[in-house]
């Protein structure tokens, strides 16, 4: 027996997937409360009862594989530590005037956060490298003196060093960071030009100062977590996910806590391609929708699509991130009413205290799980299995008013709200999709999360999209995402390189640079992996333009070789394709440029097997009840309610039909057929 | 047709929005001049075939809510709706036809559903250089329009898909930077054709008869919420006066008085006894003032009042009064707006207008000042109000022009419960800044310091946002120096008894030797190691600074944002 497991950290339950990789496939899974002052107890304790209760020897844990919103829930809260910031004379508070800009254009007090670095603990100190990398300044041992004196006086616990033009030539930055270190053993340490190496200096220096602000609490964190499972699971590989998917190693977590800022979500977005590649779906969008939240994601040929430009928490951080949009839409968001007499959904939410009418405690403000009970698609007994029962005239309270103001029925009403939360979920999907030119209705639509398969419906409709699939246990995918991560580290150098035959040289060097920071890399994870390729690509742009596309180049299939480069005029063809197909139109006449290279290296996991189920025969199972559920606004249907335990490969079922299992919901809509896959995937198909 | 209900309106304007949203990421993504895709002065919006505002993506207010006035000028004095064709694009640069000032190039294009016209889709961009006597066409001392650059009437600049070539060269032979113009206007006309395909797959999911209705509803129930936010207002009227330092050619102050008019649900915004029309290039047309008064009001009458129960959702941006109804024509309804013609905030052709946003700022500090008599506890002291403009013309390597163009902000007034913003865009522009690395890449200038500048902002109970420094040493060997700024000499002011802001200031070194400037540069020449250093104006203060707790003040000694000199002088603390 060897143990795979995945543990997903969220901010009130800490969830467990166990895969058993050579006991047949057996899946375990565990749930219990985070305790966010030490996420580490949760994840040993809750380890310790997983193992007891399953009888899984720890020695045989072979992997595990977490996701934490640990750094994402400090950011929110602002419970971070005590960082001071070391910079170029002349520009401490280039991180208070950001870019300027502001989010709300008539609100007289919309502003951005105050900086996590107040301006006394933001020293300055005389040094300058100038836009080609050349010193233009000298920095002197008595400036590096006076920094690591003030820093010292500050009381600091982290430090930020950021220079202008610290990614062309860090040595600066590594002279005044060995000063602070000697100096101030206890201090963690930032530099821009390890964190982030990238052109433009405020959101490089944010994505910086962020990094320190969570290394000393994220360090212990994953100190304490590696120590723990040193003495239980000596065997086992610890792999940390990163904002960007795939697995990197508990010590480097602990030195760049800011790339696990979206490590959670986009463990889901791992377990969505996992569910995609065994439905056989290249494309997906996902639908992860819970209490009060909802992300969505774009998968595109197996990939969960990258975006550098994303803000947590108010601030800009500069680092590949799955691309999720999460926006204010679950089954706690409560319905109001404009000031313009409009009806709107969130994003405030009941949360879990008190929790929708619908619970029973003490909540009475009319939100999206009452009106799902209202209109009997949830049922009043709850979550199959579920310890809690549903109080079905409680949501009936609460949505009442909205009825009478709107003369509405009670159930034209909660049609409504159920119609806006798409419609807020739909613009999110848009927003990942159509904004960056792809094409919703060649996507199926992932629904995961409690809430996910009883929207996903309205949702899809809404988009054109024409299929959905739910997996077999949508409510821990985070965590099952864990389990099938591989290893993966970016590798980036940033320049700006003409796209022209004579300037082959430099960019080829620049990769050979790259190529052998990628095979030290893979030489370290040599033991863990069973393989590793590399994949190439460039950053191109019209030389004058802010943004550039990504293009692809290739894939290696061993860590030795990089993927051939194509020539300039090759080059310029997959830059104009990409454009077109991204804006809509290219101009061959003008000048192209790389402006990033990048290799990404990937250490292949041993995955668990699974195979595909014989089919049973196509009879569906016995109806467990039939219950009147609104699927329009004006009339009920009896619709059959199924056991999801008892769907199994090769079932169909006919809608109307409503699937009740332990942590979701699914809905049918008449016209709309269900089909059981042999891996347990239900797949919806939507009646055009 | 059925009448729409409120749910089909919220999630038809979601689309709407949306729409715009995404022509306005085609443009930030696509576009090759610094103006545009780093500072962000460009705006899209969608109109529907009378030329009325819809939907805006959150950019620039001063932009959207001039397009629709220049559209209905358009549709009414020069292209007839019945003369659009599908694939047309009407562009237009000429402020007295609706537009800004030339820089800012207008373009509008129809959208068609089965023959039928469904709306217009619209884009402004601010142009690196389109030309006239200075770099960057900002010549502060241009006293005609005709010295301020080309002057694109609205006209056909694609007809039926097919782009008038002719016409286009003769737009990109008159600008000193042709490349990053032709790339900027390829970035517009890409976004026009994102937006067409936007709203046509609206219009064809939910028809055009109910997009025709949901957008009656949706200006009808803007125009109830903006009625609604006047109406909460004390009738009365409310008079307030506030002065451009000069217009660059006369060393006068300008001044721009408004007599506010609460009446019901209406609003009278007055501008008559402002100055007549000035000699330099900070007048404003009409459309300029309607748009500076429309948002002072749309921003202003409902101020800290009841807001959304919403915690964070960036994508609500464009929602005016109080941040929670849409902004959009229907705003402007209940509000009329006098200017007499000849006058600063209504001139006559051929007057320079290239600074407009000078005077334009000022009618938005006005309105603000008389807002603050009639709801005293809810509107802030003014902002720096100024767009910071300088622009740094030298040559290339191969003898072509360089232009370098920075706009730069200052900070926020105080409001009557919290601190003002420091370096943050106010009022109705919302630029960003560029960066100093991308800066430096580019243009052969090296920055010395860019932060906040100590004791700029206005003292009082609740203090001014802080202005800010940026200062550069030029490193090739001769330059031209232009520049528009303001606030020189009249600080923005402080209200309920707080203090009026530092004003700005512009200093060239050179040798060790230090020059105040004035405020309109055109032309200036520099050598290799001058220094220039442009201070902006803070916001005002807001209330006695005697009032201000002293944890607040020692708060700000310890992080510099005021010097222990002023904190004895404007708080009595440190003696």
């Amino acid at each position: 027996m060897v143990w795979f497991i995945g543990v997903d950290v969220g901010g009130t339950f800490t969830d467990f997937y166990a895969f058993d990789d050579e006991g047949a496939g057996r899946e375990r899974v565990h749930k219990t409360l985070s305790t966010p002052d030490n996420p580490a107890r949760a994840i040993l304790g809750g380890l310790d009862a997983l193992c007891r209760a399953e009888a899984i020897e720890p020695a045989k844990i072979g992997r595990l594989g977490h996701g934490t919103t640990v750094a994402t829930n400090a950011l929110i809260q602002r419970r971070g530590a005590k960082v001071a910031l070391v910079t170029t004379a002349g520009f401490r508070d280039l991180l208070e005037i950001g870019r300027q800009t502001r989010p709300r254009m008539y609100d007289l007090k919309a502003d951005y956060p105050p900086p996590l670095v107040p301006r006394e603990r933001r020293f300055e100190i005389r040094e300058r490298i100038g836009p080609r990398g050349e010193v233009v300044e000298p920095l002197n041992a008595d400036a590096v003196d006076g920094a690591v004196a003030q820093v010292r006086a500050s009381g600091a616990e982290a430090c930020a060093v950021c220079l202008l033009f610290g990614f062309l030539d860090p040595a600066h930055e590594r002279r005044i960071g060995a000063a602070l270190r000697a100096a101030l053993p206890g201090l963690h340490l930032s530099l821009s030009s390890d964190v982030r190496p990238e052109f433009r200096e405020f959101e490089r220096f944010s994505t910086t100062v962020q990094n320190a602000y969570l290394q000393p609490a994220l360090s212990r964190y994953m100190r304490d977590l590696a120590e723990g499972l040193a003495e239980r699971a000596p065997k086992a590989l610890i792999g940390i996910n990163q904002s960007s998917g795939g697995l990197m190693s508990v010590a480097r977590a602990g030195d760049y806590p800011i790339r696990t800022a979206l490590s959670g979500p986009a463990a889901g977005a791992v377990g969505a391609v996992h569910i995609g590649k065994l439905a056989g779906r290249p494309d997906v969008i996902t639908l992860d929708m819970g209490g009060t939240s909802a992300d969505v994601c774009l998968i595109r040929d197996h990939r969960a699509g990258i975006n550098n430009e994303q803000e947590v928490a108010g601030f800009p951080v500069r680092l590949p991130m799955v691309d999720i949009n999460t926006i204010g839409a679950g089954g706690g968001s409560i319905a109001w009413f404009d000031r313009d007499g409009l009806l709107k959904v969130g994003p405030e939410s009941a949360g879990a205290e008190p929790g929708p009418a619908c619970y029973g405690r003490g909540g009475e403000r009319p939100t999206v799980s009452d009106a799902n009970l209202v209109l009997g698609r949830l049922s009043p007994r709850g979550l199959l299995g579920g310890a809690m029962a549903l109080d079905a005239a409680a949501a009936r309270r609460a949505i009442a008013p909205v009825a009478v103001r709107l003369g509405f029925t009670l159930e034209r009403t909660a049609h409504g709200i159920l119609g806006i939360v798409a419609a807020n979920m739909v613009r999110a999907i848009r927003a990942v999709s159509v904004e960056r030119g792809h094409d919703p209705r060649r996507f199926s639509l992932l629904a995961m999360g409690g809430a996910g398969p009883l929207h996903a419906a309205d949702v899809a409709r809404a988009l054109g999209m024409k299929e959905i699939v739910v997996p077999p246990a949508p409510g821990i995918l985070c965590a099952q995402g864990l389990v099938v991560s591989d290893l993966k580290e970016d590798f980036v150098t940033s320049g700006r390189y003409p796209v022209a035959a004579e300037a082959r040289a430099p960019v080829m060097a620049a990769i050979e640079g790259l190529a052998r920071e990628a095979r030290g890399w893979a030489a370290e994870s040599a033991g863990d992996a069973i393989g590793h390729s590399i994949e190439l690509s460039f950053d191109m742009r019209y030389v004058g333009q802010n943004f550039e596309l990504r293009v692809a180049l290739g894939e290696s299939k061993d860590a030795a070789h990089v993927p051939a480069i194509p020539d300039a005029a090759a080059l310029r063809r997959l830059f104009f394709a990409a454009h077109e197909r991204s804006y809509g139109f290219h101009n061959p006449d003008d000048a192209v440029e790389i402006v990033n290279i990048r290799l990404t290296a990937h250490g292949r996991l041993r995955q668990p097997g699974a195979t595909a189920q014989e089919a049973a025969p196509a009879s569906a199972p016995d109806p467990v009840e039939t219950r009147p559920v609104w699927f329009a606004a004006d009339a009920a249907t009896a619709a059959p309610v199924f056991d999801r335990r008892a769907l199994h490969p090769g079932h169909v079922l006919e809608g109307p039909a409503v699937i009740d299992q332990l942590d979701a919901t699914t809905i049918v809509f008449p016209g709309d057929r269900a089909r059981v896959d042999g891996y347990g995937n239900l797949l919806l198909e939507l009646a055009p | 047709m059925t009448t729409p209900d409120p749910i089909q309106i919220e999630v038809i304007r979601n689309a709407l929005v949306a729409a715009c949203e995404q022509m306005s990421i085609t443009i930030w993504r696509t576009s090759r001049s610094t103006v545009v895709r780093e500072m962000l002065d460009y705006s899209t919006a969608l109109f529907d075939a009378e030329g009325r505002n819809i939907a805006q993506a959150s950019r620039l207010p001063v932009h959207l809510n001039s397009m629709a006035t220049c559209l209905e000028d358009i549709l009414a004095k020069y292209v007839p709706f019945a003369e659009w064709r599908d694939g047309d694009v009407i562009v237009t640069n000429d402020p007295y036809c609706g537009g800004q000032h030339l820089p800012d190039i207008l373009a509008f294009r129809p959208v068609f559903m089965d023959g039928a016209p469904v709306a217009i889709v619209g884009t402004l961009c601010h142009h690196i250089d389109v030309g006239g006597r200075s770099a960057g066409s900002y010549d502060p001392l241009a006293t005609e329009i005709y010295q301020e650059g080309l002057r694109i009437p609205p006209v056909k600049l694609f007809d039926g898909g097919r782009r008038n070539d002719p016409l286009y060269k003769v737009i990109l032979n008159n600008s000193r930077e042709p490349g990053k113009l032709a790339g900027d206007l390829s970035s517009q006309f890409a976004a026009l054709e994102v937006g067409t395909a936007e709203v046509t797959r609206i219009a064809r999911r939910y028809g055009a008869d109910t997009l025709k209705a949901v957008t009656e509803r949706i200006l009808d129930q803007s125009e109830q919420a903006m009625r609604a936010a006047i109406a909460a207002l004390p009738d009365g009227e409310y008079i307030f006066e506030d002065f451009v330092d000069d217009d660059g050619i006369v060393q006068e102050p300008l001044k721009v008085r408004v007599a506010l008019t609460i009446d019901g649900d209406r609003a009278k915004v007055d501008f008559t006894g402002s100055s007549k029309q000035a000699a330099g290039s900070v007048n404003c047309t009409l459309n300029m003032s309607k748009s500076a008064a429309y948002f002072a009001l749309m921003s202003g009458a409902a101020a800290g009042v009841a807001r959304p129960p919403s915690t964070e959702d960036r994508r609500a941006t464009t929602r005016a009064p109080g941040s929670d109804f849409a902004a959009n024509s229907g705003c402007y309804r209940p509000i009329e707006v006098v200017a007499p013609l000849g006058t600063v905030v209504n001139c006559r052709s051929p007057a320079p207008v290239v600074n407009r946003m000078l005077t334009g700022h000022r009618i938005v500090n006005v309105v603000m000042g008389a807002l603050a008599q009639a709801a005293p506890d809810r509107i802030p002291a003014a902002y720096y109000g100024v767009s910071y403009v300088y622009s740094l013309g030298t040559e290339k390597a191969d003898g072509s022009p360089d232009v370098y163009l920075e706009i730069e902000v200052g900070g926020w007034g105080a409001h009557p419960d919290e601190d003002g913003a420091s370096a943050f865009s106010a009022g109705f522009h919302n630029l960003a800044n560029s960066p100093v690395e991308m800066v430096e890449s580019l243009h052969p200038v090296t920055f010395v310091g860019y932060g906040l500048t100590p004791d700029s902002g206005g003292a009082g109970k609740t203090r001014g946002g802080l202005g800010l420094h940026r200062e550069w040493r030029i490193d090739a060997p001769h330059g031209k120096l232009s520049a528009s700024l303001e606030r020189f000499r009249i600080p923005p002011y402080g209200l309920a008894g707080g203090r009026p802001a530092a004003p700005g200031r512009l200093v060239i070194r050179r040798n060790g030797q230090a020059q105040e400037m004035p405020s309109k540069l055109s032309g200036v020449p520099l050598a290799k190691g001058d220094v220039v250093r442009l201070e902006t104006s803070g916001g005002g203060g807001f209330g006695n600074p005697a009032a201000r707790p002293r944890a607040a003040v020692a708060r700000d000694l310890r992080d510099g944002y005021v010097t222990p000199d002023a904190a004895r002088k404007e708080y009595g603390v440190g003696e």
